[in-house]
């Protein structure tokens, strides 16, 4: 099911990628100018993903794969968007820390204690290690 | 022999005891940035060239070596162990050194890696020390045309590399190289695909691409396991080094993986990664179980990494004998040199022989220390597995978007990162394989640059493009193989079909 | 304007000074800075930080500059900052949107051919390219860069037809000259410093108002010197953005005048293969008005900024 879904995004996507190449000239052979290359690759990427959904709609079997918790998944994302947003407004340290907290409860770890202190000490660490030692600018 | 004299007195100089420090220092740094992802290289020595200044210039270019070639040392432990490639050459070793980790075999894995490292790294040192010259002269023959030819042809071997839909693979390959076209691009100076938003200009970097692809997306993968989470096998001592069969299957990889990342190093271009990838092809074209690739084939791991490992030594070529560099490395490294008011070049072997000499053989010792220094470490980072998955797999998403980060102190790359990890979940459900993408990826702009810098310089005229001795050799060889390919597999289907009809009646 | 943070004053600088480097981490703009790095603590009074932000050809990081006002962001520039905005739309005008500190350093650009080939001087290739219009081709670091404006304005002036290949950087470019896959090379002068002096590689000419310093260089004639009004050539320079307070922007001045004036950064410079040459805040401004004016022409003439423009339909 998946497998049709992400085929056909990729065939809406060079759709896509073709429509907007047209924007760039193709230019001549002795004189190949910016859309050449593009063009040629949207094309050729068309191609494929039609290939692809036809010989997806001609054999039926699916592989099994674990299921997924589609929950977690999301509650995960959400995260990941927070510690984006906070990033820049509390500083490295407060958001990576509120982060792993966070994760490490997304990935059902017992108790608050043990959390709380990795995701201080896993802050801290990484804080000191990229800024000082690698003297990384952070946020 | 006179050059063995000259090495000889190489090796005096690189072990004065300021010059040995240094070295010490340069791999130390060097397998913490390969380790960590995300700092990368370039910008290590770039962070170090202010305080060399007050270093002896021997022992300044003997450090920034070593961080060079030290890194590709580090690079593995992340990809086997945690399925983030601490370096863009790292990837492959993902492929087959991480289904190892998750098997219980990530000591093996680590250990094979860095002996491979090692044996890979001395050969190509030798390559070094006795065709340096030649070799220069040899790679100035590769001009576009033949960049475009080498380009074409690993596209399409290399994107059967994985998976078994060889379609799917070529799609990812293709999209690679559809993503590559985005940014400003130099040839037209203009920006492509980037609708006005300024931090798009620069492309997409293949670290971030391939943090996320592989990285994020296995820790998605892995925290959303919806059963029970997974064994993680308990390591015991003897697992930690390779079995008898594992060091048999790794010896020929190893060496195959030598030269060829020898004679890609050579080349301009991310010669590292390029190699990786197309030992891993190689390897697998040459398995007797090519079948077991993608799901933890010890020769996965043992010819890329020793291909990234030799590709450093070659690319050390150009830029000594030529002072020309052709890679990011090679030309932070070539400032490394400037600043001490070195230049590198033709002149460079007879004006300071106890400089390139020295610098070499500390490349020789370097090597030997990283043996000695990784070897240990293995059963270190092997507890780290031991780390409940609910603990380690938030701990690594942090020190993956950190890393991210800090490439071009970037909030933006984070969106992608995290973009692509959610892309590179998503494929994995969907069946398709990830690496083809990083293919094209990263040969999009040799294929793109080969072609318009070679039909300008060839008038257009694709004849006398394509009738280059240099680039028609590479063709035909390439012709041949897919040639090849097609043929076996017709002969499959074919054999197959016959089975089945056979079955019928 | 309004709601800008002015600094204060009398305690500037209180706080590390940020340095933008638009281009990626070890480029020669990135090691000028970082040469900076190391002295301003004694100079300026305070350290300078220096962040890295590629992209755009330099417009990223410029962006930033303009658009900051708490006078603890300067940043590194270069010619692009005249040619950009020429070849498209950029956030800024550059040129009147940041404020020029003091110059560095200047890099000029050079025509160098392989020495195998047959044209001894500027004269004789003149003349080949004359009968066989569009057959030379002259390698470049990158479209709209100063080597492949360089080589259209020869192009122009000597009224020849040059064909252009565009590389990424110097060092491809340099590759492929030695290996004969392009004619002509414009770049600059440490890229082939050590092939010139070699003898693998011919100089013909230097695209600046006077003969090179270095030794290695010293003979080659000036496009000028011959007769052709070649001159282009790329800087590094500081700015800040518009509108400092007069006092904060005089303390930059005089500390990067000290730091970039000390005999052992000078040396540093020339090692890097740049040639040194401060210019204080006033004159780098005459310079940037005089460049614009003249790249401005120029672009047009030479039909570069046609030719970017073609690049999209």
């Amino acid at each position: 099911m998946i497998e049709k879904i992400i085929s056909l995004l990729f065939l809406i996507g060079s759709l896509t990628y073709l429509y907007w190449a047209q924007e760039f000239t193709f230019g001549t052979l002795g004189s190949p100018k910016s859309g050449f290359l593009p063009n040629l690759a949207g094309v050729t990427a068309l191609l494929l993903s039609l290939l692809l959904i036809f010989r997806q709609f001609r054999l039926k079997k699916t592989k099994n794969k674990d299921a997924v918790d589609w929950t977690k998944f999301l509650f995960i994302l959400i995260g990941f968007a927070f510690y984006l947003m906070i990033l820049t407004i509390v500083g490295y340290f407060a958001a990576t820390f509120i982060f792993l907290f966070y994760l490490f409860k997304v990935a059902d770890t017992s108790g608050w204690r043990v959390p709380l202190a990795i995701s201080f000490c896993g802050s801290a660490a990484f804080h000191l290690l990229f800024t000082y030692y690698l003297k990384v600018a952070l946020p | 022999m006179d050059i063995l004299n000259l090495l000889l007195q190489g090796v005096s100089v690189s072990i004065l005891p300021a010059n040995l420090l240094s070295c010490i220092i340069g791999v130390l740094i060097g397998t913490l940035v390969g380790v960590l992802p995300g700092i990368d290289t370039v910008s290590a020595i770039a962070l170090l060239l202010p305080f060399s200044y007050g270093m002896d210039s021997t022992a300044a270019l003997i450090m920034f070596a070593g961080i060079y070639y030290g890194s590709k040392y580090g690079g593995s432990t992340t990809s086997i162990l945690l399925n983030v490639p601490g370096e863009a050459a790292s990837v492959v070793t993902c492929l087959d050194g991480y289904p190892m980790g998750q098997k219980g075999r990530a000591g093996a894995a680590l250990a094979i890696s860095a002996i491979g490292s090692f044996i890979a790294g001395t050969i190509g040192l030798i390559g070094l020390t006795l065709l340096a010259p030649p070799l220069a002269q040899a790679a100035l023959a590769f001009g576009p045309p033949e960049y475009f030819s080498l380009s074409l042809v690993g596209l399409i071997l290399l994107s059967k590399l994985t998976g078994t839909s060889t379609l799917k693979s070529a799609l990812m390959a293709v999209i690679g190289i559809m993503l590559s076209t985005i940014g400003l691009d130099s040839l037209s100076g203009i920006s492509r695909f980037t609708f006005g938003i300024d931090e798009l200009d620069r492309g997409f970097d293949l670290s971030i691409i391939a943090m996320g692809l592989f990285g994020i997306g296995e820790i998605l993968t892995a925290m959303t396991h919806a059963d029970a989470k997974p064994d993680i096998p308990s390591v015991k001592f003897r697992d930690l080094y390779p079995t008898k069969e594992e060091w048999q299957r790794s010896i020929t990889p190893m060496f195959r993986g030598g030269i060829v990342g020898f004679l890609v190093g050579l080349l301009p271009g991310p010669a590292a990664t390029i190699s990786s990838f197309i030992s891993y092809g190689l390897e697998k074209r040459y398995s007797k179980h090519p079948e077991e690739f993608g799901h933890g084939a010890i020769e996965g791991v043992a010819g890329p990494e020793a291909a990234n490992n030799s590709a450093i030594s070659a690319t050390m070529i150009p830029l000594l004998s030529l002072g020309l560099p052709f890679c990011g490395a090679t030309a932070i490294l070539l400032s490394g040199f400037m600043i001490h008011g070195i230049t590198p070049g033709p002149s460079l072997i007879t004006e300071r022989p106890e400089l390139f000499w020295g610098l070499i053989a500390s490349m020789y010792i370097g090597n030997v220390l990283l043996l000695i220094i990784n070897l240990p470490l293995i059963g270190v980072f092997v507890q780290l597995l031991k780390t409940p998955l609910n603990f380690l797999m938030p701990l690594v998403a942090v020190v993956t978007l950190t890393g991210a980060y800090s490439i071009n102190n970037s909030m933006f790359d984070l969106i992608w990162v995290i973009f692509f990890g959610i892309l590179g979940f998503l494929l994995q459900r969907a069946g398709f394989e990830p690496s083809p993408l990083i293919i094209g990826l990263v040969l999009g702009p040799e294929l793109e640059r080969g072609l318009t810098q070679g039909l300008i310089i060839c008038n257009g005229n694709i004849w006398t493009f394509i009738t280059r001795p240099l680039a028609a050799t590479i063709l035909s060889l390439g012709f041949i193989v897919i040639l090849y390919n097609f043929v076996t597999w017709f002969t499959k289907f074919n054999n197959k079909r016959k089975e089945l009809d056979a079955n019928r009646s | 304007m309004e709601n800008k943070a002015i600094p204060a004053t009398s305690k500037y600088p209180d706080k590390p000074i940020t340095l933008i480097v638009p281009y990626g981490v070890g480029g020669g703009t990135d090691l000028v800075a970082r040469l900076l790095e190391k002295r301003a603590l004694e100079y300026l009074g305070q350290p300078l930080v220096i962040v890295n932000k590629p992209g755009g050809a330099g417009t990223i990081g410029w962006n930033e500059v303009a658009g900051s006002s708490d006078g603890y962001t300067l940043g590194m520039t270069g010619v692009e900052i005249i040619l950009q905005p020429l070849y498209g739309q950029t956030k800024y005008h550059y040129l009147t949107a940041l404020d020029p500190l003091a110059q560095i350093a200047e890099l000029s650009i050079v025509m160098v051919v392989q020495d195998t080939q047959p044209w001894k001087d500027l004269d004789e290739l003149i003349r080949y390219a004359k009968k066989h219009p569009g057959e030379i081709k002259f390698g470049h670091g990158g479209m709209g860069t100063t080597g492949h404006v360089a080589g259209e304005m020869l192009a122009k002036s000597a009224d020849i037809r040059l064909e252009q290949v565009p590389f990424q950087g110097s060092a491809e470019a340099t590759a492929s000259l030695l290996g004969g896959h392009i004619q002509v090379l414009f770049t600059n002068p440490a890229s082939v410093k050590e092939h010139v002096k070699n003898g693998t590689v011919r100089i013909l000419a230097v695209a600046s108002e006077h003969r090179l310093k270095d030794p290695v260089f010293a003979n080659a004639p000036t496009f000028r010197e011959q007769g052709l009004d070649v001159v282009c050539s790329n800087w590094h320079v500081i700015a800040a953005p518009k509108d400092l307070p007069v006092e904060v922007k005089n303390k930059l001045v005089k500390g990067f005048e000290a730091i970039i004036n000390d005999p052992e950064f000078q040396k540093n410079i020339e090692k890097l293969g740049f040639e040194f040459s401060y210019l204080g805040p006033k004159e780098s401004q005459e310079k940037w008005l005089t460049e614009n004016q003249k790249l401005s022409k120029t672009v047009q003439e030479t039909g570069i900024l046609d030719k970017i423009k073609a690049q999209k339909k």
